[in-house]
């Protein structure tokens, strides 16, 4: 983390939500690596290093739990799942530090964002 | 056993006689030992009395006898009136005296043959009169018809042998008498056989009904008596046993038996099992067998009571509810599915509106319509929520401090522009200025709104809604109440089911999904409150909500507030008192 300002690796399959967070958290000042499928995520925190996750929990292959525990493995980033499950923002899936249900406001994501940047 | 043996042998002897044998063999039977008898004097007489046997009155009358068997055997007796066949017991006293008299009266004793006629006269059972008088004249006859033709004169002589009427007319009246009882006898024993076949026909009926009803009803039912075995069973419940990998004759419990959770059952909670122990139980579910094959059984079981009250034994039914389980487990998931897939795009939606709205400089006509848009897209999350919700049947409620009497009137007036355009009067009628509560105030606002908009609905223009709350002992009781189309008890009755919609409400083209009230009540039970509704055709409808200040543990759902971080306790697990 040479860069001055907090990477977030965001994961997220459909792409108008994967640009709506992108766009929401570069404008906080965030700089942003965003893909779609979850081993690319996983590979993008291993290599990139990240200091936020931002996860889908609906994912193609493999879902939210699956990715956060090959997170898990590589790293202790905090992790801000997205899910239109309500029982999973209710009892979080292991390793997932935060949840959030869609449909969610663009002012809740900026706050949960930055209370899980700030250690 | 002697006594009742012998009865048989009467009844059978009485039976043969007559229901078993035609009127020709009963005849005929009647002749055969007297002309046996005969038969036997006849070869005494030849062998040790010549002389008698050569007297042409013994021949004549074993002449007699034979003609008279003849004529048993010979006339169609069955065509002549029954009586007819008195003739041949009458007849038969000729040869008797004919033999008697042969010997010069050395063989006075053969009267006494005579004792056959008259037996049947008497076991005949008709015309008793004239049957006793031929059981006494035929022998006076047969012994005074010989002195007669002797020419004897001595009326001492004619006295003397009245001996043998005498003894004869005793004989056919106790065989007479022996009859009738004997036939009284055989008509009771008959009466009770008949009963007897009666109730044994009406039982096997039963049995044929009862097996037939077992067999053509789909669910499995099995009786036990009081020592667990089976008693009756359908083959449904043969298969389900099988199903369920029962080994027969190896204990009660079985076992392929799990819950609804994929366990194995242990066997104190198997469904035979509670039914032996006495126990009372309806719709328990359990799952049969592994794999593909398994199936869902909803089961049931009474025990049945002894004549003192006691258990003896028990009746279970094993229902199929595979297909309806599977069913209601595909609409739920097609209802997530569908609610799932509607969240991307409404996520998308709602968040560039935030962004678009927070962009500085935007024309006011502009920022309206995103106005709009956003609200739009708000109510499409409720609904989608609602069908969610509905799907899984829990509604998350956070309770924490709030104001119901705010509440109420937000609400009221979040309807005001429904009710106007409506041409529906609305009020709050809630007098205090403040009501504190610990409830969730978003799914309260919710509650108000589906109340609000549904009395609205179903208000016609002219009408009123009215909504009040007030405090009473133990909590906060809300109140929606409108003077609209109204519902019939059966509407009643089924207004909390999910799905259902009045039938007023589809002939009035009221739109809706028919899930309000069903996440209405579950919001209030899970304040750990109470949903009623009372309702008059054509008066209008009243909903009351009741929510205590501590809710029952159905109330305290575990929850977690918006933001909280993991690892952090609930900010309001339970109600506070204000």
């Amino acid at each position: 983390m040479a860069e001055a300002g907090p990477r977030a690796v965001v994961i997220e399959d459909d792409d108008d939500v994967r640009g709506l967070v992108r766009a929401v958290l570069a404008a906080a000042g965030i700089e942003v690596i965003a893909v779609a499928a979850g081993l690319a995520g996983i590979a993008a925190v291993r290599e990139e290093g990240a200091d936020l996750v931002v996860l889908d929990y609906g994912l193609p292959h493999m879902d939210g739990a699956q990715v956060a525990a090959g997170i898990r493995a590589v790293s202790a980033v905090p992790i801000l799942l997205l899910t239109g499950r309500e029982d999973l923002v209710r009892d979080l899936p292991a390793g997932v530090t935060d949840a959030m249900a869609k449909p969610f406001t663009v002012a809740d994501l900026r706050r949960r964002a930055q209370a899980l940047l700030l250690p | 056993m002697g006594r009742l043996g012998l009865g048989q042998g009467w009844a059978r002897f009485v039976q043969l006689s007559v229901h078993g044998l035609s009127q020709r063999q009963q005849v005929l039977l009647s002749q055969v030992p007297l002309a046996a008898a005969l038969a036997l004097v006849a070869v005494v007489a030849v062998v040790w009395r010549p002389d008698v046997a050569a007297d042409p009155l013994f021949g004549w009358g074993l002449l007699g006898q034979v003609l008279l068997l003849g004529v048993a055997w010979g006339v169609p007796w069955g065509s002549l009136p029954f009586g007819a066949a008195l003739v041949v017991p009458l007849l038969d006293f000729v040869p008797i005296g004919m033999v008697r008299l042969a010997g010069l009266g050395t063989q006075m004793q053969l009267g006494v043959l005579a004792v056959v006629p008259v037996v049947w006269l008497g076991w005949s059972g008709l015309r008793p009169g004239f049957c006793m008088a031929a059981a006494f004249l035929g022998p006076l006859l047969m012994v005074w018809v010989p002195l007669a033709v002797a020419g004897s004169a001595d009326p001492g002589a004619y006295a003397q042998v009245l001996v043998l009427p005498a003894m004869m007319l005793a004989a056919g009246a106790v065989v007479h008498l022996l009859a009738a009882v004997t036939r009284d006898q055989w008509r009771s024993i008959e009466g009770a056989r008949a009963q007897l076949q009666q109730a044994l026909e009406a039982k096997a009926r039963e049995k044929r009904l009862l097996d037939t009803v077992l067999e053509t009803i789909p669910v499995g039912v099995q009786a036990l008596d009081a020592a667990g075995t089976t008693a009756v069973a359908n083959r449904q419940q043969y298969l389900n046993k099988a199903l369920a990998g029962r080994v027969p004759g190896v204990g009660q419990d079985w076992p392929r038996v799990f819950d609804m959770s994929g366990a194995p059952l242990p066997p104190q909670r198997q469904p035979v099992v509670r039914a032996v122990r006495g126990e009372s139980f309806s719709d328990f579910l359990v799952r049969l067998g592994q794999g593909p094959a398994q199936r869902v059984f909803s089961t049931s079981a009474r025990p049945v009571r002894g004549p003192d009250g006691a258990p003896d034994g028990a009746v279970l039914a094993f229902s199929d509810v595979t297909s309806l389980m599977e069913a209601l487990a595909a609409k739920d998931v097609f209802l997530a599915s569908v609610s799932h897939e509607l969240r991307n795009p409404l996520t998308s939606m709602t968040g560039y509106l935030d962004l678009l709205h927070e962009t500085p400089g935007m024309p006011v006509g502009t920022r309206h319509a995103l106005e709009v848009l956003r609200r739009n897209t708000d109510r499409l999350e409720r609904l989608v929520g609602d069908l969610l919700a509905a799907a899984s049947g829990v509604v998350d409620v956070r309770p924490e401090p709030a104001d119901v009497a705010e509440l109420v009137r937000l609400a009221a007036e979040a309807a005001v522009p429904a009710a106007r355009s409506a041409g529906v009067g609305l009020k709050d009628g809630t007098v205090d200025a403040w009501l504190p509560a610990v409830v969730d105030p978003v799914r309260i606002a919710q509650l108000l709104d589906n109340l609000l908009s549904n009395a609205v609905k179903y208000t016609r223009g002219g009408g009123s809604v009215e909504v009040r709350a007030f405090r009473v002992p133990g909590g906060i009781v809300c109140e929606v109440r409108d003077t609209g189309i109204g519902m019939s008890p059966e509407e009643v009755a089924a207004v909390f089911t999910r799905f259902y919609r009045a039938p007023g409400a589809k002939t009035a083209h009221v739109p809706g999904l028919g899930l309000g009230l069903t996440i209405a009540r579950s919001i209030v039970e899970g304040h750990g409150g109470r949903i009623e509704c009372s309702s008059t055709p054509g008066a209008g409808t009243t909903f009351t909500v009741f929510l205590p200040d501590r809710p029952s543990s159905t109330g305290e759902a575990p929850s977690r507030g918006p933001g909280t971080p993991a690892g952090q306790q609930p900010q309001h697990t339970g109600p506070r008192r204000q």
